[in-house]
């Protein structure tokens, strides 16, 4: 299984091959209706982000003191709120303001995730064990409690959402992917690894890494719409983002109070958070199927070599000490793995 | 068995008192000191110093956190600085409102999500398989804030377009009137039960399709059973353990939604107070109630993995087999 091309050509052709799998991946889910849906929105999303940063139909300090909750007019193709602001203009804004939560909340769980990952796999048993207790027990502390803790320092801010949703989400992550990760690090390749000489460190980042990239992915774009939604709530109890700062979960909760008078006006908001979070749903749910071989041959093709398990959307809460069974699930695949080859 | 639990219920204390030390030092590293914030902007830095005297804040902070903790240990949790009354009473007065509306909530959630999700499992193709799955995509994604607006937009009194359920407040002797306090959650917990329910559906629908291709059900068909009897009987049982772990993470998933639900409905439940206490700097009141919901949350956690592990045969198995060797 050991190549004996050179390093260099090595690295070459796993860059070709990692560019022609992120092709398959994206191809497979373009060809489904549900998945063409889904990178259309999420495309369009990022665009209105960019063109936000330029242009928005009206100023976003403009508000228009004569025409507060205005019904939809070519001015104001959304209306206006309670201060005579526009809309559609404030949506537009809001949008960059939510694609920098869900980047640096999922980079925030990615990195959790994989520290804790590692930290389960470490050789001392008392770190695998403070790891064990970390994400299993934390896990049912709800994201609010962890952001009304932060927000006793830091007040209203971005910082809290990300962080609240980052730990919660990475601690979650760790715990989904350590199946996959014991899988990969007691498999045949891991151990030719070890019995050539190769560091821990070395058999982690070159063959358990890899292949946490599936379940992560899958996951991760499932976690981007959490955190939209876990953004919408802290805002609306005045610990997410800060006043003044546009954001879709802002434009809802200052339409919140006077749905019974204007409530055309609330409709808009809460659509476009749907519309986005179920764009992210679907994607995860396509990106599961895209990127396991057995469904989507165009990775088979190639002969890529892909990870055993796919995330799975459930995968129910593990208690702690179950250890032992994850251990025989895993040395059961492994057995599997032999008799395929 | 008893090894588990006991293994368990270690776990639980080394996490209670993780979080304490986290939330004893998520108060003390703001900027200032914590009785120059409760003073106010323009008090006497004698009014500081007797502040910070009565509350025992001018100790060491190892000193503080014993103090804190065996007050905790003795269930005394100290007293509101603002009102006077006691953090535990005020606490429970309001978790009177909260708890009901979760649990409420939680079975709700139960009630449409298992059975729709044994339906999509059933039903592998057709109309209906797409259209629950399509129901649940897009009520899975629904903001509470915003599933409760259009609710209240339907069914709230007053406002809605068939006004059959109080939108907003909470009768003012509680429970004391049980009906109207009863009604008065039914909105509430359907917003929250709506939208944990398609999340429940999409978990049982996907654990059941796992087990649908395993052994058991084919066994199970072999032995003259129909496919959708088998995962309706053999199925369910088989992924029981994992609904129940399902349920417990839901629970405490569901809590941002349910705060920002109760404070749509204007039902006095624990987030307006935690929420103005945060605001009003009243931090002691805020240390402790913070913790007495963290250890809450782990006890629910706690319980949940024990019903697992009684609800899995095959554990239960493995674990006599872990003691065996030893």
């Amino acid at each position: 299984m050991t190549s004996v091309t050179p390093w260099r050509a090595h690295c070459a052709s796993a860059g070709a091959s990692a560019i022609a799998s992120v092709r398959a991946t994206f191809g497979f889910i373009w060809r489904r209706g549900e998945g063409k849906f889904s990178l259309l929105v999420l495309a369009a999303w990022i665009f209105v982000c960019l063109l936000a940063v330029f242009w928005t139909p009206q100023p976003l300090s403009q508000s228009d003191g004569y025409n507060t909750w205005a019904s939809p007019t070519p001015a104001h193709p959304m209306g206006t709120d309670g201060t005579g602001r526009d809309m559609l203009s404030w949506l537009m804004a809001g949008s960059g303001t939510e694609l920098q939560i869900v980047v640096a909340t999922c980079l925030l769980a990615a990195l959790i995730g994989v520290l804790f990952v590692s930290f389960s796999l470490a050789r001392s048993g008392l770190v695998s064990e403070i790891a064990v207790v970390i994400t299993d027990t934390l896990l049912s502390i709800p994201i609010v409690l962890i952001a009304l803790i932060l927000a006793v320092p830091l007040g209203a801010s971005l910082l809290v959402v990300i962080v609240s949703c980052g730990l919660s989400y990475g601690l979650n992550l760790a715990r989904i992917a350590k199946p996959a990760a014991s899988l990969a690090a007691n498999a045949r390749y891991s151990e030719a690894s070890r019995a050539a000489g190769s560091s821990r460190w070395h058999i982690f980042r070159a063959h358990v890494l890899p292949n946490l990239i599936p379940v992560f992915s899958v996951q991760l774009s499932i976690c981007a719409g959490t955190a939209i939604l876990a953004e919408a709530g802290l805002t609306y109890l005045g610990i997410g983002v800060p006043a003044g700062t546009a954001s879709w979960g802002a434009s809802l909760s200052s339409s919140a109070s006077f749905i019974s008078i204007f409530p055309l006006t609330v409709v808009w908001p809460g659509a476009l958070i749907t519309l986005v979070v179920v764009a992210l749903n679907v994607f995860g749910d396509c990106l599961r199927a895209a990127v396991d071989p057995v469904v989507n041959s165009g990775l088979r093709a190639r002969g890529s070599a892909r990870p055993h398990a796919a995330g799975k959307v459930t995968a129910g809460r593990k208690p702690a000490g179950e250890a032992a069974t994850d251990a025989a699930a895993s040395d059961e695949a492994v057995m599997e793995e032999e008799v395929r080859l | 068995m008893l090894k588990f639990v006991v293994r368990r219920l270690v776990l639980f204390v080394v996490a209670l008192a993780l979080l304490s030390v986290v939330v004893f030092a998520c108060l003390r590293i703001l900027p200032g000191n914590v009785a120059a914030v409760m003073a106010g902007t323009n008090s006497t830095p004698e009014r500081v110093a007797a502040l910070s005297a009565q509350m025992g804040l001018d100790r060491s902070y190892p000193a503080q956190y014993a103090a804190w903790m065996s007050d905790m240990a003795h269930g005394n949790l100290g007293i509101s600085m603002l009102t006077g009354r006691s953090t535990m009473a005020e606490t429970w007065g309001r978790a009177q409102v909260t708890l009901p509306l979760i649990i409420f909530g939680l079975i709700l959630s139960l009630i449409i999500g298992v059975p729709l999700g044994v339906v999509g499992a059933t039903r592998r193709t057709g109309g209906l398989h797409s259209v629950l799955r399509y129901v649940s995509l897009a009520a899975g994604a629904v903001p509470a804030l915003w599933g409760g607006l259009l609710l209240i937009m339907v069914f709230g009194q007053g406002v809605g377009l068939v006004g059959i359920f109080p939108a907003q407040g909470f009768p003012d002797n509680g429970w004391g009137s049980p009906g109207q306090a009863f009604s008065s959650l039914i909105l509430p917990a359907l917003s929250v039960g709506i939208i944990s329910g398609a999340q429940m559906m999409r978990y049982t629908q996907s654990a059941l399709d796992g087990v649908a291709e395993s052994g058991y059900v084919t066994m199970a068909m072999a032995a003259g059973s129909t496919r959708a009897r088998a995962i309706r009987t053999t199925g369910l049982r088989i992924v029981l353990p994992e609904l129940i772990s399902v349920t417990g993470l839901s629970f405490a998933q569901m809590v941002t939604g349910v705060l920002v639900i109760e404070n749509l409905f204007s039902l006095p439940g624990l987030a307006s107070m935690l929420v103005s206490d945060v605001g009003n700097r009243d931090l002691i009141k805020v240390q402790s109630e913070l913790m007495l919901l963290a250890a809450f949350f782990l006890a629910v956690g706690l319980v949940t993995d024990i019903a697992h592990r009684i609800a899995d045969p095959r554990l239960r198995a493995g674990a006599s087999l872990e003691g065996g060797v030893q």
